[in-house]
């Protein structure tokens, strides 16, 4: 058997009486209760799969207690990215909903099959500071420091208010956070309605594109991605250009992120065909993979050098030398504190090497 | 008497029979089963307390008389806020749920969203009912 993830996604996925079948095995060996929070985010789905071949399974009324906890979830989640919405619409913001925000209107249509702790929406960079300030007076405030969205040094920031958290991206994602780069996903951005509210979602080549760029990044979430990407080109998988969204990766230097994806589980591994990764790229999608914070001790210089390589070198905006993205980025208060931390840093490595 | 959500905080959806229903401004989680289900779907959907009740005595001639229970659900609904008086009867009263059941049972009420998201719907959510009904 798979393991229990991915058997999880067959059970979501396959035709319902077969996956019936699959999910009668998985829980004689693995009891539902043995699931780990990241299998248990499948679950929503599952049931929904199942219960088109019988009322009746094992565990049947867990799984229903998940989906129908993942609905109201959602719909607060929801009702809380609609205010935002008509926010930045007041101020004529333009707003394009990503992940399941845009997922559950576009290819679930069901408000309880993924689990989501947040919501996340992209505004354009330039707009970004403006965006912010409204939802500060709005009583939104950063989880973590506030980010300058001009420097660019990450592509969005989680905010948070009543409880509820929210992601505003001033860039789609980390691993590409230069203007021009996001022009093509406003450009061909279409039209979605959310909660009543008129917006915009990714085209669904571009849906593709992020979905398959994330998926990786988050080795703990892969197989969730997984399954947005199985329901995404079953529905729309007419509306995809496929040949263009390997060019897109290998573009932003994240092609050999589709390496360690299992696509091959939902019918897509004619993706991988073709793309050649240079050290460089699997270097940067390796290194891009984490929220630099200085504790990532393989990546501790890397990604901040590749960063400035590909997103500051010969800009004027911001206009950083070297020397000053570093300060900025390892937020170094002198050479002598440099050079100790870099020390450590490699005296850990080493330790770790030996053990 | 004819009834509608009371704004769009109100939202509500039938899931596999149940109607689940919150009220997003005060944070309350109501669910309602069986019989009850049928009778909140109708009147959500601007079907009239008397429409409803004679629906039922056709459907179920020696069944239970709804209209006790009808009373109990909007004394519910009304005194939380949840459900306004139509003005007008609307021109294309929504879709009625088919009537599958004649047992009614009390709808759920959770006043504590942040209470009943702490628990662990796999562990200690109950056997026959799921989450948010504890075990």
């Amino acid at each position: 058997m798979a393991s229990p993830q991915l058997e999880l996604l067959h059970c979501a996925t396959a035709p319902p009486v077969e996956a019936l079948e699959r999910w009668g095995r998985l829980v004689a060996e693995v009891p539902v209760e043995n699931f780990d929070y990241h299998a248990q985010r499948l679950l929503p789905a599952v049931w929904v799969n199942l219960k088109k071949a019988s009322k009746s399974f094992p565990d049947e009324a867990r799984l229903r207690g998940i989906h129908r906890r993942t609905w109201v979830h959602n719909k607060r989640l929801t009702a809380a990215a609609g205010s935002v919405l008509d926010l930045f619409a007041s101020h004529e913001i333009p707003a394009v909903v990503l992940k399941g925000l845009a997922y559950n209107e576009i290819f679930y249509h069901d408000s309880g099959l993924r689990p989501s702790w947040d919501f996340d929406i992209l505004v354009p960079l330039e707009r970004a500071s403006e965006a912010i300030t409204l939802l500060e007076e709005d009583g939104w405030r950063f989880k973590e420091e506030r980010l300058d969205p001009a420097e660019r040094m990450e592509h969005g920031a989680t905010l948070c208010k009543d409880g509820l958290e929210f992601d505003l991206h001033w860039n789609l994602m980390r691993e590409a956070r230069n203007p021009e780069q996001d022009a093509i996903f406003w450009r061909e951005a279409v039209p979605i309605t959310i909660d009543g509210r008129e917006t915009l979602a990714l085209s669904p080549t571009h849906q593709l594109f992020y979905l398959l760029a994330i998926a990786n990044r988050e080795p703990h979430n892969r197989v969730r991605y997984l399954l947005d990407l199985a329901f995404l080109t079953r529905q729309l998988g007419h509306e995809i250009d496929y040949q263009r969204v390997p060019e897109m990766l290998t573009e932003r230097h994240i092609a050999s992120r589709l390496s360690g994806l299992p696509l091959e589980e939902i019918g897509l591994e004619q993706l991988k065909e073709g793309l050649s990764p240079t050290i460089f790229d699997r270097l940067w999608s390796q290194a891009s993979g984490y929220v630099f914070d200085g504790s990532h001790e393989w990546y501790y210089l890397v990604y901040p050098l590749l960063d400035y390589w590909l997103h500051y070198r010969g800009r004027s905006a911001p206009r950083w030398s070297v020397t000053e993205y570093m300060r900025r980025r390892l937020k170094v208060e002198s050479a002598q504190d440099f050079v100790t931390r870099t020390l450590r840093k490699l005296a850990r490595i080493v330790t770790l090497i030996w053990r | 008497m004819r009834y509608q959500p009371r704004d769009k905080d109100i939202v509500w959806e039938v899931s596999e029979g149940e109607v689940l229903l919150i009220d997003l401004s005060r944070g309350i989680y109501y669910s309602a089963r069986q019989g009850t289900a049928q009778l909140v779907h109708d009147l959500m959907h601007g079907h009239s307390s008397e429409e409803i009740a004679t629906r039922w005595a056709e459907r179920f001639p020696s069944g239970a008389d709804p209209k006790a229970h009808l009373s109990t659900v909007l004394r519910l609904f009304t005194s939380d806020g949840l459900v306004t008086e139509r003005g007008q009867s609307p021109a294309h009263p929504g879709p009625i749920l088919e009537l599958e059941s004649n047992d009614f049972t009390a709808v759920e009420r959770y006043d504590d969203m942040t209470e009943i998201f702490e628990m662990d719907p796999i562990h200690d959510g109950d056997l026959e009912h799921g989450w948010p009904v504890h075990n």
